[in-house]
């Protein structure tokens, strides 16, 4: 027995195995899962708050909703810029898929109604690989309603709507730098979209759907919505109507005088620092920002494209037309977008006089009595170069007065001496030539004035910048710069700090922003300030601006023309391009309105005389005429351009004799009578035609009004006089526009009926009159 | 071998097992339940997959095929259950040696499923050699245990012998690069082996010796500091390397006490993957929340402890044997594979028993519990004519 007790115990193992077994029983069936088990409380119980958020936000999809973009209005609330509602279609194949829904027929359907090929609309439906398959974009609601009615009519899922918003402005190109534009994601880029940009975006509101992973759906449903706020419109101090006479006048300006690089001009409210009009041209079209709207230019990278086609592709030439090809069309769209009133400086030249004449006068460095002698060139103590005079002959004895209407360097030379550099630096430091205007438009640079130990240590440093600085020479501000310094000149001293935006107001039309005229010191006293306005003026009326004035108002400013002097050519050379510029002012007993055209490179091939009187001062000229009534202006017109006053004739039938010669005198018109009835049976010329101020109408008492008709003379080259004589003999009569001064020297360079055309007598023919010699 | 047949004749003593003594209730209620939970869970686990790969046609891929293995794992289980345990003893050998002839089939003919070759295809059907190695392997231990008796506390029979046999299956798994199936063998042998009565210091040893491979092992596959680093930080690379353990811990922290219901997993939308096999516990969590996760857990607890007292009750010590190194088969698996989806331990690629999908493991999983079932068949006749106590 004990042989087999000792065998049982091989068979059925001995204690030692039930402890063992029991150890394995309480391990494995027991400890081991208690890790594990505390391990899960702490996943679902303590830190359950930690995985279900991450769990939520692992499974939601967050689409973003873009916000409605504010509007861009002009101070008359025109519509600069503004989105319109557009929707993008786009398919699912993998809904499209899980729905079986019939590809073919939604591939004709929607073919027709978006005009595409269902073939390559069944190809995008059926490409599983991506979640989304656009297949139309940008579509207008019409359009996207008769998807929708389609959808609902058949129950399909998998076609869906995406509301999008297309960028539209209505003006085109007009004020295009200003206005700026929006990216392809919808983010302002440039001027007024990029730097309000914040404020007309609006804040975009979210969708957080629940999706499975690969875009499967899920039955457990999330959905939350976070409405988007629309962004807040934008309204301008800007007026599309000035602008567009700014444009119309420099493009026709640009179109006259063949002008190679572009114009920009800027109208401002002399007093208020409010920006009216502000242009760059060649401008381009924010609708298409991306298409370089410069012909010539367009086909300079058109030609490059093609050339780099011409090779091989992947060739290193090829590589190399490519590169250049991308730089030529980056480089053009960024010169078009740029904003050269603000961003650019440049060469003021003798625009500049105006504030060295108002810091002199101001500082009691000279009075209206000082007087210059100009012999043409002179050798300035302090200076190496000969300082030559615009006019080689030189302009003699000179007051105050004569050195501006003259535009006289030499004058302006001394005038900086008389009041020295310090006075000189100090003076053009608080006209904010070296401070950013601080407008609110992004993209402003200050321009480069000189070290201030250039100017004032002229015992170190020579009295070259200091002369050269007084006539605007060898050193760049920024037209805005230019423009708002001269303002402070006007407008009794005061410098402004300049805006276009008048104020921004939210979806709901609550005022979020206004902007206020803003004084940032006074330069120089009021009188300093009224004795310039009647310097300025007599640029106008007396000296090298004559071209600017314009009948019924009075104008004043200053012309200006600067050679670039850090443009090179190829060989090194310095190019003679220059730029002719002209800041007007009107009208000059209060004034309001000051308008800069600069003109950058006319061609030399024209034949005209390259120069600011010639070329900026009619341009600005006849942007006062066309902006000043607009903008109600008062006209008065003198004796000497009451030639230049349109004024319309009324109907004088049935009057007696008396009656009509009030009348007429009364608008400032003659009479001359023929026939000897009672009263007025016939009149030339006819009622409602426009005469100028001065004319002789003919009053026909009983006798019948002549039929006749005359050939429209050649008036070219003909002075005042002249012209007067020519029309006279024909029984015409002339409208001045242009230079209404009476000198010989300004003659007629346009008539607005072509000579040798018929007309009837008594036909009033508009003659511009430029006075071609003007220079500076 | 002389020893062996003596030992054999003796046994004529013993009653026959017979078929009509009753299985252990309670165990095989158990792991019907366990089946039956499991193959709901793989449905709910599986279907948004199945729809996927099939193009949103069908749901029950994996569903038809694991409840295909499940009838024919049940039909195992029955056969196993009415086969005595004597005849395991009598084939341990055959069974052995035709497990490492398919170990070494697989490394010439096996079919490669992700990367890996563990696979061999016969007439059509594609199993796991190595689920096969694991009950041989079990099957073996057994045998050996019977053999070497009261021996086994010297090295020579307690450890050399179980080495070699353990050598014979681990050297064609170390060729196939079979980690998982290496570690839980391994696992598995030293557990049988502490059962058998192998001194705790040649175990202690032989646990440093492992430890020693499996480093050794994981440094030379390359990828050891990626899968450390997933493990212990998986919030440093979401995308990637840590994007398996963090979408699994989404998946159990979302659940919350209750869960969010049956069915209702959001995770296995293609959020967490191989969401219907390795990481189905996770979902179970999400969808069934704690409360449900440690009712499951204690049907395998109690499953585990249910099936070591049928091995203490067992009739004779190669089915106690036996039938404890068949349950720890599962245990270690359950343990391993919770704390793996859990992160308690780095990944290892070990499926969780009747849960996961996989045709080869559920079957041979079935038949081992019927393996068990036997054993629990001969214990009332043993205990009431044998055991004095």
């Amino acid at each position: 027995m004990a042989k087999h007790k000792k065998e049982y115990n091989r068979i059925r193992g001995d204690s030692g195995q039930h402890r063992r077994i029991l150890a394995v029983m309480a391990l494995l069936g027991v400890i081991a899962f208690i890790p594990t088990a505390l391990r899960l409380y702490q996943l679902m119980v303590s830190e359950y708050e930690y995985y279900s958020n991450l769990a939520l936000r692992n499974q939601t999809r967050t689409t973003t909703v873009a916000a409605d973009r504010g509007t861009i209005y002009d101070c008359n609330m025109n519509i600069l810029a503004c989105s319109q509602s557009v929707e993008n279609v786009y398919l699912d194949p993998h809904e499209l898929k899980q729905s079986k829904a019939d590809i073919q027929g939604i591939a004709q359907a929607l073919g027709e109604i978006l005009e595409l090929d269902p073939a390559w609309i069944a190809e995008q439906a059926e490409d599983t690989s991506m979640r989304y398959k656009q297949v139309a974009a940008s579509v207008d609601l019409d359009t996207a309603a008769r998807i929708r009615a389609y959808i609902n009519e058949n129950a399909i899922s998998g076609i869906h709507l995406e509301p999008n918003a297309k960028r539209y402005y209505p003006y085109g190109s007009l004020a295009a730098q200003v206005v700026g534009f929006t990216n392809a994601s919808g983010t302002g880029s440039e001027g007024i979209e990029a730097s309000y940009n914040s404020f007309l975006e609006g804040t975009a509101g979210k969708v957080i759907t629940s999706k499975g992973n690969n875009e499967m759906d899920m039955p457990f449903s999330y959905e939350n919505y976070v409405e988007s706020i629309p962004g807040c419109d934008v309204i301008l101090t800007l007026d599309a109507t000035v602008q567009a006479c700014l444009e119309k006048q420099m493009q026709a300006a640009i179109a006259r005088y063949d002008v190679k690089n572009g114009a920009f001009g800027l109208v401002m409210n002399a007093k208020t620092g409010e920006i009216l009009a502000m242009a760059t041209l060649g401008s381009y079209d924010p609708n298409n920002y991306l298409e370089i709207a410069d012909p010539d230019t367009l086909a300079q990278t058109e030609q490059l494209r093609l050339s780099y086609l011409s090779y091989p592709e992947g060739s290193e030439r090829y590589q190399a037309g490519l590169t250049a090809y991308k730089e030529a069309v980056t480089g053009a769209r960024l010169k078009q977008w740029r904003n050269r009133v603000l961003s650019d400086g440049y060469e003021p030249g003798s625009t500049f006089k105006v504030l060295t004449m108002a810091a002199a006068l101001d500082s009691g460095a000279i009075d209206l009595e000082t007087n210059f002698y100009c012999k043409g060139a002179e050798q300035i103590p302090g200076r190496a170069q000969l300082l030559h005079c615009w006019r080689s002959s030189g302009h003699g004895a000179e007051k105050t007065p004569q050195a501006l209407q003259n535009s006289c360097n030499i004058a302006f030379a001394h005038i900086a001496l008389k009041m020295g550099g310090d006075t000189f630096y100090n003076y053009v430091e608080k006209f904010g030539i070296m401070e950013k205007t601080g407008i609110d438009l992004a993209g402003e640079s200050k321009g480069v004035f000189f070290d201030k130990e250039l100017v004032t240590n002229t015992d170190k440093w020579g009295t070259a910048s200091l002369t050269s600085g007084s006539f605007g020479q060898t050193f760049k501000i920024t037209p805005l710069q230019l423009v708002r310094a001269i303002a402070s000149v006007v407008n009794g001293g005061y410098l402004m700090e300049p805006y276009i935006v008048s104020e921004v107001i939210d979806a709901d039309g609550k005022t979020v922003l206004k902007q206020e005229p803003t004084v940032v010191r006074q330069v120089i006293s009021e009188e300093t300030s009224k004795t310039m306005c009647t310097l300025l003026e007599s640029v106008v009326t007396e000296g090298t601006a004559k071209n600017a004035s314009v009948a019924g108002f009075s104008i004043g400013g200053k012309t200006g023309t600067s050679e670039k002097i850090d443009v090179f050519d190829e060989n090194g050379q310095r190019v003679q391009d220059k730029i002719v510029s002209f800041v007007g002012i009107a009208p000059m007993d209060n004034p309001e309105y000051i308008v800069l055209v600069a003109l950058d490179t006319p061609s030399r091939e024209t034949g005209i005389y390259i120069s600011g009187g010639v070329m900026a001062a009619p341009t600005v000229g006849a942007v006062m005429a066309d902006i000043l009534p607009y903008l109600g202006v008062a006209q008065s017109f003198s004796e000497d351009d009451i030639a230049g006053k349109p004024i319309v004739v009324e109907d004088m039938t049935g009057m007696t004799a008396k009656e009509a010669e009030k009348l007429l005198k009364d608008q400032g018109l003659l009479v001359q009578s023929a026939g000897s009835g009672e009263t007025v049976t016939g009149q030339i010329p006819a009622a409602g035609k426009t005469v100028p101020g001065g004319s002789e109408v003919l009053l026909y008492f009983g006798e019948d009004v002549p039929n006749e008709t005359v050939k429209v003379p050649d008036f070219a080259g003909m002075n005042r006089q002249q012209a007067s004589d020519a029309a006279g003999a024909l029984g015409l009569y002339i409208l001045v526009t242009g230079n209404t001064s009476v000198e010989p020297g300004v003659t007629v360079t346009a008539q607005s009926i072509a000579a040798g055309v018929e007309v009837p007598i008594g036909t009033t023919i508009k003659l511009e009159f430029i006075d071609t010699k003007a220079a500076d | 071998m002389a020893a062996e047949r003596t030992l054999y004749a003796k046994d004529d003593r013993r009653p026959k097992n017979r078929a009509g003594d009753k299985v252990d209730i309670p165990f095989l209620l158990l792991v019907l339940l366990l089946l039956g939970v499991g193959l709901v869970m793989l449905y709910s686990a599986s279907f948004a997959q199945s729809e996927f790969d099939t193009g949103y046609e069908i749901s029950t891929k994996y569903l038809q095929k694991q409840a295909v293995c499940a009838a024919l794992g049940l039909l195992c289980m029955w056969a196993f259950s009415r086969i005595p345990a004597d005849f395991w003893m009598k084939f341990a050998w055959p069974v052995y040696g035709v497990s490492i002839v398919l170990l070494l089939c697989v490394l010439i003919v096996g079919e490669s499923v992700n990367g890996a070759r563990r696979w061999i295809n016969i007439a059509g059907i594609q199993f796991q050699p190595s689920e096969i190695a694991k009950f041989a392997m079990i099957v073996m231990f057994a045998r050996l245990t019977k053999l070497f008796g009261a021996d086994a506390k010297d090295f020579r029979h307690g450890v050399l012998g179980f080495s070699l046999a353990l050598l014979g299956i681990l050297v064609p798994l170390a060729l196939e690069k079979h980690l998982s199936a290496i570690m839980l063998i391994g696992m598995v042998g030293v557990t049988m082996m502490f059962v058998a009565g192998t001194r705790l210091k040649w175990l202690g040893g032989g646990a440093a010796a492992a430890v020693v491979f499996v480093v050794i092992y994981v440094t030379f596959m390359g990828y050891a500091g990626d899968r450390i680093t997933a493990w212990l930080h998986p919030e440093q690379d979401p995308g990637d390397t840590g994007y398996q353990i963090l979408q699994s811990l989404y998946a159990i922290g979302s659940g919350g006490l209750f869960g969010l219901g049956l069915g209702k997993s959001r995770q296995k939308y293609l959020y967490l993957p191989f969401q219907y096999n390795d990481y189905i516990f996770a979902i179970i969590c999400e969808e069934l929340g704690l409360i449900g996760a440690l009712l499951i857990i204690a049907l395998f607890a109690a499953m585990i402890v249910r099936g070591y007292w049928i091995a203490l009750r067992a009739r004779d010590r190669f089915s106690t044997v036996l039938a404890a190194g068949l349950v720890t088969l599962i245990a270690v698996q359950t343990a391993l594979n919770l704390g793996v989806v859990t992160n308690l331990l780095p990944s290892t690629g070990i499926a969780l028993p009747f849960f996961s999908y996989g045709g080869t493991a559920l079957a041979v999983n079935l038949g081992e519990m019927g393996v068990v079932l036997s054993i629990s068949r001969q214990r009332n006749q043993t205990k009431k004519q044998e055991d004095p106590l």
